[in-house]
């Protein structure tokens, strides 16, 4: 007994004083962040899907590529070529070429009562990890649609290993409406259009005999508002995407532009001019109700509604320049970040000249175009007017709109004058500026929620 | 004179503007010739010396080494007894076989005591030998001249008196003196516990870890981003096991922490194998790796 109650102490004191033994501590605070390398190679498949698989493979690469937080490892670098879906990788072969990630895909057919569709199943390994990574809880995943759809397939396993790798909200799979322009400076022909995200399937909406400009989605993905010169008399538009109707948003008596909807898609924004002034309205589309947000003689436009619905911010030039507003949806005073408590709060104050705000759909932040020493930058500033960043710099750089995660911002660029404007991308970061390619010259692109 | 004033100040006034223009650029196609581009891997040392031990060799390398002259002495007619005579002419080739084959073991510990070791060891016996070397070789050669056997005469009677002025005379000085020499050229102690490599290895640790480390700056809130783990390591600087210190799981539904652990193990796996002296694996076989803002950078 004794000995058991010596043996038990002793084992006791020594889980509470380990023997000293000699060990190492490194401390890093702050990494290198750097792009991930990952391996895709072409997924699995037989017979005719052969080159649909080689197809949505490619469109997974180049979405995984164009956020510039990736390297694809090339195929002919592939150590490993008998991959297969159902059967653990050889690690080592990946390690070898560096590779962090690799993707294992398969494409089939299946016909369910009749009607055939295309099934294509993603595992996503970590290489060092020696274990699958879970896509939503899952091993893996298995997205099926009509062969028509195979890109939105590939856009959907693109969102997938781009959250499960970075932590971000998806976006591949979503849609860009923008306004599609031809012919010369005089007779210019501005047309309503829409593509993927990556600038395939481009569609025209509208047929051109009209001037339309500034085109938003809804967050229901099924409307789009936008301003139309139709009758020579510029008013905010709404355009039913699923039967192709357009109407007219009110009836109002004078100019109405720079609509956009709020963020539960039941009402929109826009402004209203009158007699040289203009204001901030809402338009329930619900109700068909009117309210007026601002009363103010100086010009107020571009409005943009906070995530939570409570706040919108806005341009305007009632401290002498145009400037940067943000005030309570209900018009009630807030306590503004510089002091004081007022119905709208200045939040830009550096030099040049402030427009088109967006507010991020992350809340934090909110991208605006910015005129300055004659140059157009787009730039994004906390809601507190704090931490100003420019994030592009051009001949002309104008329209900002958030991507459905709130980590890209699209806008348009004319490099020079006469150039022709086209659509571009930055990350939040300002890096990975690209262009979106687009058939014809393009202007005002708008981001759609993320698909269902 | 009323035109050479003018003239004068005209003068002066080139000239100083001359060097005023030309000053800056003297010299700089010297400096510019003379700047070269070099590689530097930046390596930082540790606060305090401490480098690898110095070993006693002089005395315990040479009874280690008299093995191998003993079969050249085997070859050679027989001299069992006579140790002696051959300990003075051995040496010369044992000191060389020695250093060359002493040198190669020592680098592999590490370098630094080599340089100190091997000057220390040559100057040992070369006073010794010349000393009696010395008398025997002029010799046989003035033996012919009667006046150089004069002189030379002359001359040994002198050292003879200064010899036995050196016994009876007390020797105290110079046997000091000449512990005072042996002891310096005696591998010496320098500052340091001489345990341990120069070179910190938490330095070389963060060397390496840092490269594979993406970081958590691109999530929301990245200063609660902190991991910390214990890695257990083989001797070739492979990974044994890595364990979650801190938090020891991912939080269900915390997407960023989730990421932060993922990409700190990915890290620490992909770093492997670590490069780091073998000879000091006792130090490093456990290493505690803490990645996030909330811990300062080793050694910073």
């Amino acid at each position: 007994m004794l000995k058991k109650l010596t043996a038990t102490l002793v084992a006791g004191l020594a889980m509470l004083f380990p023997v000293a033994q000699a060990e190492v501590t490194v401390n890093i605070s702050q990494g290198v962040l750097k792009p991930t390398p990952i391996a895709i190679p072409s997924f699995e498949a037989s017979g005719d899907n052969v080159q649909l698989a080689a197809d949505i493979t490619a469109v997974v690469q180049n979405d995984l590529l164009s956020t510039g937080l990736f390297t694809i490892t090339p195929q002919s670098a592939h150590i490993q070529r008998d991959l297969s879906i159902n059967a653990q990788p050889r690690f080592a072969d990946w390690k070898i070429i560096q590779t962090d990630a690799l993707v294992v895909g398969e494409v089939d057919t299946v016909t369910v009562e009749g009607v055939e569709f295309i099934r294509a199943s993603v595992r996503l390994w970590d290489v060092y990890g020696e274990e699958v990574m879970r896509l939503e809880g899952q091993a893996g995943r298995r997205f099926t649609a009509k062969p028509e759809d195979w890109r939105r397939i590939a856009h959907k396993i693109a969102d997938a290993i781009y959250t499960r790798l970075t932590g971000e909200d998806p976006y591949f799979d979503s849609r860009v409406v923008y306004i599609a322009e031809t012919g010369p400076k005089d007779a210019r022909v501005k047309r309503l259009a829409i593509m993927d995200s990556d600038g395939a399937n481009v569609k025209y909406l509208t047929s051109g005999t009209f001037t339309v400009l500034t085109p938003r989605f809804s967050p229901s993905n099924q409307q789009i508002t936008y301003m139309s010169y139709e009758n020579n008399r510029p008013r905010v538009y709404l355009f039913d995407i699923q039967n192709g109707r357009q109407e007219v948003l009110g009836n109002f008596q004078n100019m109405t532009f720079a609509p956009r909807f709020s963020r539960d898609g039941q009402s929109v924004l826009l402004t209203q001019a009158n007699s040289g002034n203009s204001d901030i309205f809402i338009r329930d589309l619900v109700t068909q109700g009117t309210r007026r947000l601002t009363d103010h003689p100086a010009i107020d436009t571009s409005p943009s509604m906070s995530p939570d619905g409570r706040q919108i911010v806005f341009n305007s030039d009632r401290g002498g320049s145009p400037q940067l507003y943000i005030m309570n949806t209900d018009g009630t005073p807030l306590t503004c970040p510089s002091g004081g408590r007022d119905t709208a709060c200045r939040i830009t104050f550096g030099s040049g000249r402030y427009s088109t705000p967006v507010w991020s759909p992350r809340g934090d932040l909110i991208a605006f175009t910015k005129q300055t020493s004659g140059k157009f930058h787009i730039g994004v500033i906390g809601v507190d007017g704090e931490g100003e960043r420019l994030l592009t710099e051009a001949y002309l750089d104008e329209g900002p709109e958030w991507s459905p995660n709130g980590r890209v911002i699209t806008f348009f660029r004319e490099t020079s004058p006469g150039a022709g404007p086209k659509l571009w991308s930055v990350d939040l970061t300002g890096r990975n500026l690209r262009q979106i390619p687009t058939p014809t010259d393009a202007s005002d692109p708008a981001w759609s929620p993320l698909l269902n | 004179m009323i035109r050479g004033i003018p003239a004068s100040l005209l003068l002066h006034a080139a000239v100083i503007g001359a060097g005023y223009i030309a000053w800056p650029y003297v010299g700089a196609d010297v400096l510019e010739e003379e700047f070269v581009v070099v590689p530097v891997d930046l390596v930082d040392l540790g606060e305090i010396t401490n480098v690898a031990p110095v070993r006693e060799q002089p005395e315990e390398v040479e009874p280690e080494e008299e093995p191998e002259p003993e079969p050249v002495e085997e070859e050679e007619p027989e001299d069992p007894v006579e140790e002696e005579p051959d300990e003075r002419d051995i040496p010369e080739d044992d000191i060389a076989t020695s250093s060359e084959q002493s040198a190669p073991e020592e680098t592999e510990d590490d370098v630094v005591p080599d340089l100190e070791q091997e000057p220390e060891e040559e100057p040992e016996p070369e006073p010794e030998e010349p000393e009696p070397e010395k008398p025997k070789a002029p010799n046989p050669t003035p033996k012919r001249n009667p006046l150089d056997d004069f002189l030379n005469d002359a001359d040994s009677t002198f050292e003879s008196e200064r010899e036995t002025k050196r016994r009876t005379d007390p020797p105290k000085q110079e046997q000091t003196e000449i512990k005072d020499i042996t002891p310096a050229q005696e591998p010496r102690k320098g500052a340091g516990e001489r345990s341990a490599n120069t070179v910190r290895i938490e330095q070389m640790l963060y060397n390496q870890i840092l490269l594979c480390w993406d970081g958590v700056d691109d999530q929301p809130e990245p200063g609660r981003l902190n991991v910390q783990m214990r890695a257990q390591l083989d001797a070739e600087g492979n990974l044994i096991d890595v364990e979650l210190v801190r938090p020891t799981r991912a939080p269900i539904g915390d997407r960023s922490m989730a990421l932060a652990i993922e990409r700190a193990l990915r890290a620490v796996r992909k770093c492997q194998p670590y490069r780091l002296p073998r000879d000091e694996y006792a130090e490093w076989k456990i290493m505690n790796v803490n990645l996030g803002s909330r811990f300062g950078d080793t050694g910073q």
